[in-house]
């Protein structure tokens, strides 16, 4: 398929509709890497491209369900936060050890840097060792949550979401949402605390 | 934990979560997707059910509500057989026989 940018969203939604399945890959095209980066955050790298196939198959099947064309986006941004909720539950129901247990190494890592009197985490210089042990211990952590206190933690934490948009994404209202979110980061904070207490540390924190 | 350590637990959470790496969509995803795509959409177009079956039976219906009606209706007929029922002409022979 050529030059599609002059072609809108909603024209190429209207031609997929009246029967050009062709014209949906205009819409792959220009949403395949929007779709990959909420994927990338919220499951294994692994299992990115699979549901991403599974993301786009769904919003062919519901694409006649759409109200608002012109917000194509964040319909299609709500089908994948869905997908991911979706996929966590799966794994949750299949009981499947995805995630490799952590060890001291991590922990240790965990209590220097918050310890440490300096900058702020958000300026501090974390080694790439050191990086992929928080990131082995949040996924550790995170696989704790269940899958929908997982995706709000994620939106509202770790992307900076508004309550409202978190409750339009996972089909919630707001006040839902923040106590969701109270509860889920007291939940976070307590698995966390209660293994670097197992493994001898937290004493300084 | 303090609030002062949540706050930078939750910041190096963040951070690590940040660095996630981001996995890009190759052009052979996009041609996979498009088959599986026109698969479906051929799929919708030409009904799996054909025309007189689908309108004895609902889609809907699982196989075991159909093969319990049919199990019905036969057991029905059976017992039509044993007892020399009329069922559609609401006659009863037997009840016939007794009053004649």
């Amino acid at each position: 398929m050529g030059d599609f940018s002059s072609i809108s969203d909603e024209s190429a939604i209207e031609s997929v509709l009246a029967g050009d399945v062709q014209a949906f890959e205009i819409l792959v095209m220009r949403y395949r890497d929007h779709v990959a980066r909420i994927l990338s955050r919220h499951i294994p790298y692994q299992d990115v491209e699979d549901v991403a196939q599974e993301v786009f198959l769904s919003a062919f099947s519901g694409l006649g369900k759409i109200k608002d064309p012109k917000a194509f986006q964040s319909w299609l941004s709500r089908i994948a936060v869905r997908t991911c909720v979706n996929y966590w539950r799966v794994k949750s129901r299949q009981k499947e050890q995805l995630l490799s247990e952590i060890g001291d190494e991590h922990v240790d890592i965990l209590e220097r840097k918050l310890v440490s009197a300096g900058n702020s985490p958000d300026d501090e210089e974390i080694s790439e060792e050191d990086m992929k042990k928080l990131q082995e211990l949040l996924q550790w952590a995170m696989g704790q949550l269940n899958p929908v206190d997982r995706m709000v933690v994620e939106l509202a934490y770790f992307e900076n979401r508004t309550h409202g948009e978190i409750a339009e994404m996972i089909g919630a209202t707001r006040g839902g949402v923040k106590i969701r979110l109270f509860r889920a980061r007291r939940k976070l904070r307590v698995i966390i605390e209660k293994e670097m207490r197992k493994r001898g540390y937290g004493q300084k924190i | 934990m303090d609030k002062k350590s949540e706050e930078r637990l939750f910041k190096l959470l963040r951070r690590a979560y940040e660095a996630q790496r981001n996995v890009t969509l190759s052009d052979e995803w996009k041609n996979n997707l498009m088959m599986k795509i026109a698969d479906v959409a051929s799929k919708v177009d030409s009904p799996q059910v054909p025309f007189v079956s689908s309108f004895l039976i609902p889609r809907r219906f699982s196989i075991g509500v159909v093969m319990a009606l049919v199990l019905a209706f036969a057991m029905l007929f059976v017992v039509q057989q044993q007892l020399n029922l009329d069922l559609l002409g609401l006659a009863f022979e037997l009840e016939q026989d007794n009053i004649l």
